[in-house]
């Protein structure tokens, strides 16, 4: 059970991390190819997920504990955990490039990697905003520049196309809820957060209260929100979660009957995955949120590679 | 020694029944106080002023009712479970500075906790599950004590220097393998054990608010009887032997009935520190030292503490909340220097 942390751990992580270095790797290291690179290490899962997208997938070759999507990586050599890397494992694979994302706890171990000559691309990607330059970056630090570009436009043009369709619909006010006992929910600046903006939805969490915050339970059965979603951490990608799991988190829910989304039977228990993880799964994400907050008022639009997804409904 | 006039002198049930009806009508108060306030603006005379209908009225009985109640309830029954320990343990151990947090007692207990996590049981919400993990909580506090009172008796009186220095090494070793056990067993959860590990009072339901409660009373009633008798622990074992009481046997009693305590506050609401401690003192302060009064004193102080803390904790960055624990270290850090440098500088002038 330690993977699906990850998806979770990345955001907040990759957010609690702003004052990390945003130098890009030495360009032409000693000794490091500048050509395309032919053994990639990744050290985050949102990362990985950007280098199959853009085709670099055959050059992985090695990533986190945490990298579970695409289906494949899981066979790949693991080299530790996101916020702590093991440099033993990392060099064992030889590679000629790794990919980093700054966080609270890799960044001496960065360094040291950059120190010892071996090319080091870092990439910021906390939210929807930062996707794009990512995945552009990692574009030109694998020579797949077209392939990028290609996909940040398909990835624009279905964020357009997502706002176009939820124009004009009644706005549900929605809590995204990461966890339960003790309440932290999704709150504004986060990446979830983004992604239930653009799928026509109201947070509930109010301004300034953090990215992550551990929200007060009166305050949502105040804030009465119509739709309230549960990630569930313990159910990434391909995994199937226990429905004994998701009902209890319901019955959690359930207790409090005045939630309107309660009332309605639209509390829904979610694979947290493609909402907590900023990567190029994102138009899966507001897919699923879509279908959540808006039901059958809006064609559902079936993205090519889309994974399983888990619900579980009152 | 901590005792200031002779076992046994003064008392008068009266002044004690005094005392505890004014400590009462002070906690009804608190209780009250914290009943009005939260994130939500609802107060709990709504519930009495309108014919409750409507979802305005549901609004408010979930956030009383629901939420609000049931939770400052379970901060009273914590923290008079706390610092009930407290006084004991300063008694069984006869130093000040004892208290179910500072030795490492609550670690135990919470050691115990987490490894019913590990075991598979003692996860969700089921009450077998809520009975394993108390079980086990228990197991861990009474054990750590039983340690402690080994370590005491084996040098006599324990000093303060290595009682503090052994409590700050059971804690390390706990908390390790506290850590140990979540990143092997269970990393999912390791923000909730996280924010349990800082002392947290969430919201329960009325079934295991009420198992808790009936554990506290019970060890509370068995140290009102034992109180009269933990009054001579402080005059040294030979003493009391020449009284004709077993000190030893008082000891385990008192030991069985505030590590039950102890742990029954810790599986609900995780490491909260230093209420055993301050809240003891500013007892024995007003009222002195005789545990007859001192321990149903303390029991209520206590909880009135830490109602008022939680309270503190739910409000002051609403509608965020912070671990209840943050708020009682930092009322207790201080104390426990001042306390500390004050014996110090007395034991040292002799």
């Amino acid at each position: 059970m330690i993977r699906p942390l990850l998806a979770f751990l990345s955001c907040i992580a990759a957010a609690a991390a702003s004052s990390a270095p945003a130098t890009t790797g030495p360009a032409g290291a000693p000794g490091g190819p500048t050509g395309k690179p032919r053994r990639i290490v990744s050290l985050a899962p949102n990362l990985t997920e950007m280098l199959f997208a853009i085709g670099a997938g055959g050059e992985v070759a090695g990533v986190t504990d945490f990298c579970d999507y695409p289906p494949e990586v899981r066979h790949l050599p693991k080299v530790g955990g996101f916020i702590n890397p093991n440099p033993e494992a990392v060099l064992a694979l030889a590679p000629d490039l790794v990919v980093a994302t700054p966080n609270v706890g890799n960044r001496p171990f960065v360094e040291q990697l950059m120190r010892a000559g071996t090319r080091v691309e870092i990439v910021q990607a906390r939210n929807l905003d930062e996707i794009f330059p990512a995945l552009e970056a990692l574009g030109r630090a694998t020579s797949r520049e077209s392939q990028a570009s290609v996909l940040v436009r398909r990835l624009k043009d279905g964020l357009l196309s997502a706002k176009e369709r939820v124009k004009g619909l009644p706005r549900p006010r929605t809590l995204l809820c990461i966890q339960v006992e003790p309440l932290v929910v999704a709150g504004p600046g986060s990446y979830p957060h983004d992604l239930l903006t653009i799928a026509g939805g109201i947070s509930i969490v109010p301004d300034g209260s953090g990215a992550y915050p551990k929200l007060s339970l009166e305050e949502v059965v105040r804030a009465a929100p119509d739709v309230l979603i549960q990630t569930r951490m313990d159910a990434p990608q391909g995994l199937e979660v226990s429905s004994e799991a998701s009902d209890s988190l319901l019955q959690w829910w359930g207790r409090w009957r005045s939630i309107p989304a309660v009332k309605a039977g639209r509390v829904h228990a979610v694979a947290g995955d493609t909402l907590l993880r900023p990567g190029p799964r994102l138009l899966e994400g507001i897919e699923l949120l879509i279908r959540l907050l808006h039901g059958s008022t809006v064609a559902s639009v079936q993205h090519a590679g889309q994974g399983r997804r888990l619900e579980g409904c009152r | 020694m901590p005792l200031r006039e002779p076992a046994g002198g003064g008392f008068r049930p009266g002044r004690l029944a005094g005392i505890c009806a004014a400590l009462l009508g002070l906690l009804l108060l608190v209780l009250l106080a914290g009943l009005s306030v939260g994130a939500a603006p609802v107060r709990p005379w709504v519930l009495l002023s309108r014919a409750s209908n409507g979802e305005e009225a549901a609004r408010a009985r979930d956030i009383l009712l629901g939420l609000r109640l049931p939770r400052i309830l379970l901060a009273a029954v914590v923290g008079a479970a706390l610092s009930a320990a407290g006084v004991t343990f300063k008694a069984v151990l006869r130093n000040p500075l004892a208290d179910p947090y500072i030795l490492g007692v609550s670690g135990g207990a919470a050691l115990g906790a987490i490894l019913t996590a590990a075991f598979g049981a003692g996860d969700g919400t089921a009450s077998a599950a809520g009975l394993i993990r108390s079980l086990f909580a228990f197991g861990g506090a009474a054990g750590t004590l039983l340690l402690l009172f080994a370590l005491a008796r084996a040098s006599g009186r324990i000093s303060n220097t290595s009682l503090l220095l052994t409590g700050a090494v059971v804690n390390a070793f706990f908390s390790a393998l506290i850590l140990f056990i979540i990143t092997v067993v269970d990393y999912t959860r390791f923000q909730s054990v996280f924010f349990w590990l800082v002392g947290t009072i969430e919201p329960s339901g009325y079934g295991p608010l009420a198992a808790t409660a009936a554990c506290v009373a019970g060890s509370l009633l068995g140290l009102v009887l034992l109180s009269g008798r933990l009054n001579l622990l402080s005059l040294g074992d030979d003493e009391a032997r020449s009284l004709g009481v077993e000190p030893d046997s008082i000891k385990k009693l008192a030991i069985i009935a505030a590590s039950l305590a102890t742990a029954s506050a810790v599986s609900m609401s995780g490491l909260i520190g230093f209420v055993g401690l301050m809240v003891p003192h500013a007892t024995r302060a007003v009222l002195g030292s005789d545990h007859r009064s001192l321990l149903p004193a303390a029991a209520l102080g206590g909880a009135i503490f830490l109602v008022a803390a939680d309270t503190a904790a739910r409000t002051l960055l609403a509608p965020v909340e912070m671990p209840v624990g943050i708020i009682t270290a930092v009322c207790g850090g201080p104390f426990f220097l001042y306390l500390f440098q004050r014996r110090r500088a007395r034991e040292m002038g002799g």
